[in-house]
């Protein structure tokens, strides 16, 4: 575990050094008090010395094995990766394709990424997601979901 | 007297049909998220806090209260027939429960499951409404600088909730206070971290953050190995537990009430820690200590009585002090801020009418679970054959609509994702989640009430530390974070010499 908490430190102190950065604009303290940028500065300030401990503990003390199931197999490791792309591009892409075409597309992708390929149960499943869940949100929960430049 | 005629306006609100329907979808669908193996009930009230965004305050509050003790209850059902516990809790369960399945008495360990958890639910539910009245009435003596040593009260928690490393929790805790700071600043009206985007200005909701970190990130930790048909060997011989069960888990689930009660008021404690203090218990009182394991009923009866009832007892903090002490609570105080209401003594001031109608029903709830749960068991059985591709692709996509319907902007399904990340990265690093979450909702409030003590003493910081019930609250605050912490050197010393 020893390079992963040294990696850990290493992130937290580059974060606190990033938004210490960005706090030094922000005034420290008012005629009235603290300022808006009395907290955060403290606050980057602890999490570096938070981050140099952890640093320091990780080279120094004593190594422990990484446990047996730390790294995921290959093809959940490639599960992983699709799940969050797929997030990501439906995040990106609902305003072009709207949420039917988005969530459709991204049901299949899914299901299909995760061992779940069956020719009629996946689209019918993709489509009751998507469109049926459209339909659900617009007409019963008065929630309107994005419609995109298709008209979907 | 007071406690009881206000209880009683709140019942007259919960049994309004539209609450008691909710309340039964909460249950229902609690039960249904808590039964699904790695979405426990942190999770599963953070993937469905969307589903009541749409409605009153009081109805989506007492839907997610019932989602909250449905998934508690979830969680039994999967300890007891397929041996995976649901969550945490529940690992306890498994020895006895499903043992008794194997013999094909399921039906009556989850029947004396049931039975238990509506025993400590009400117990612990009529310990709220005793204690709301005088202690909401001390609360109420408090001004900026007493809620400012009561949030360091809650901040202290962040101890209890750390696994193995303290100095990991506080990571983890800063965290969850810098991002807290994100948006404009509340006094000033400075935007801090923004980085120009209009979409951070308001913040980071923290639906978005607990529906990234707990419900994507347990997902993707879930995609790591194959995900094989969930196996079920349980038997159901009979539904009902007979005169002897009944003898033999009467004490037991009086002893589980006490100890959950009692813990769930001890903010940080933790839902496992009862269970397993309620088994240690059971099996020393036994005359047959051997058996335990084996499928002794006892062993059922009182931890998942304890589980409830420090559930219920867990929202006493919340309720009356406005500290989150678990980190489903801190999601449920997230919904109360979302319908701009804070949990504390002020709600039972200004909108007495919600709370005494989500205390009232809890205990409606709690029957409900009791009525619903034994007859729905087989349509349970069935829904956990369903594949976990299936259901993890539609909770995928319910987290999309729910991250997206918060604000009515795609850029928060994608900070969602990005949680999502977080969180799995944080539970491979071993970074407790828990204070993050306690974090990010106490960070503005602390933030806010230190400013304005300072505002009140010019600058002055010995404020907090001269009057009375500042001071003493500073003080408790020390006492919790140094007996936690030395709680957590004596289990990581005695692991360490066990290996």
């Amino acid at each position: 575990m020893r390079r992963v908490h040294q990696l850990t430190g290493l992130a937290c102190l580059l974060l606190a050094g990033f938004l210490g950065y960005n706090t030094l604009a922000l005034p420290y303290y008012t005629r009235l008090g603290p300022g808006p940028g009395f907290f955060p500065r403290w606050l980057c300030a602890i999490l570096a010395a938070l981050a140099l401990v952890i640093l320091a503990r990780a080279s120094w003390s004593k190594d422990e094995p990484l446990p047996s199931n730390f790294f995921p197999e290959r093809r959940g490791g490639l599960r992983i990766a699709i799940v969050i792309a797929a997030l990501i591009a439906v995040a990106n892409t609902m305003s072009i394709l709207g949420f039917q075409l988005a969530m459709l597309a991204f049901y299949l992708l899914v299901l299909a990424a995760l061992g779940r390929w069956r020719w009629i149960e996946t689209p019918v499943l993709a489509v009751l997601g998507s469109f049926g869940c459209y339909y659900a949100f617009s007409m019963w929960l008065n929630q309107p979901l994005p419609t995109g430049r298709l008209g979907f | 007297m007071e406690s009881l005629t206000l209880l009683a306006g709140g019942f007259a609100i919960a049994l309004e049909p539209t609450n008691l329907l909710f309340a039964l979808a909460g249950c229902v669908l609690g039960t249904l998220v808590g039964i699904l193996p790695g979405i426990g009930p942190v999770a599963g009230t953070a993937l469905l806090l969307p589903a009541t965004f749409a409605l009153p305050p009081t109805a989506g509050i007492i839907m997610l209260s019932a989602i909250y003790y449905g998934a508690m209850y979830g969680g039994t059902l999967t300890s007891v027939l397929v041996n995976v516990p649901g969550e945490a809790a529940s690992a306890i369960t498994c020895l006895d429960g499903y043992e008794m399945a194997k013999q094909g008495r399921a039906g009556p360990a989850l029947a004396v499951a049931a039975i238990g958890s509506f025993v400590g639910g009400i117990v612990a539910t009529m310990g709220l409404v005793l204690l709301a009245v005088p202690l909401t009435k001390l609360a109420l003596l408090f001004g900026p600088p007493e809620f400012f040593s009561l949030m360091l009260v809650g901040l202290s928690l962040v101890i209890g909730l750390a696994g193995k490393s303290v100095l990991l929790a506080l990571v983890s805790a800063v965290l969850g206070l810098l991002i807290s700071m994100i948006g404009i600043d509340p006094v000033a009206g400075a935007p801090r971290f923004a980085f120009g985007r209009l979409e951070l200005m308001a913040g980071i909701n923290v639906v978005v953050v607990a529906m990234g970190v707990f419900g994507v990130g347990e997902i993707l930790l879930n995609l790591e190995r194959e995900m094989a048909a969930t196996p079920l060997s349980a038997r159901f011989r009979d539904l009902f537990p007979g005169r002897d069960d009944v003898r033999r888990s009467t004490m037991p689930i009086v002893r589980g009430t006490v100890i959950g009660f009692f813990l769930g008021l001890i903010p940080g404690v933790g839902a496992v820690v009862p269970t397993v203090m309620s088994y240690v218990a059971e099996k020393r009182l036994s005359k047959t200590p051997e058996k335990f394991g084996t499928g002794m009923i006892e062993g059922v009866a009182g931890p998942e009585t304890a589980n409830n009832a420090y559930a219920n007892a867990a929202l006493i903090p919340l309720f009356t002090l406005g500290i989150p002490g678990s980190p489903t609570v801190a999601i449920i105080m997230g919904a109360f801020m979302m319908k701009g209401l804070i949990p504390g003594p002020f709600l039972f001031r200004d909108h007495a009418d919600i709370a005494w109608g989500v205390i009232a029903s809890f205990c409606i709830g709690n029957l409900m679970l009791l009525i619903l749960n034994l007859p729905l068991i087989p349509l349970w059985v069935r829904l956990l054959r369903i594949p976990r591709p299936i259901l993890f692709s539609l909770i995928l996509g319910f987290c999309v609509v729910g991250a997206y319907s918060l604000n009515g902007q795609m850029f928060d399904v994608g900070m969602m994702a990005v949680f999502g990340i977080v969180g799995y990265l944080f539970k491979k690093a071993e970074i407790p989640l828990a204070p993050l979450l306690l974090t990010l909702i106490l960070g503005p409030l602390m933030e806010q009430s230190l400013r304005q003590s300072l505002e009140i003493s010019r600058g002055d910081f010995t404020i907090l530390f001269t009057r009375p019930i500042s001071l003493g609250l500073i003080v408790t605050a020390c006492v919790f974070a140094l007996v936690s912490t030395m709680a957590i050197a004596r289990r990581v010393r005695g692991a360490d010499s066990e290996v």
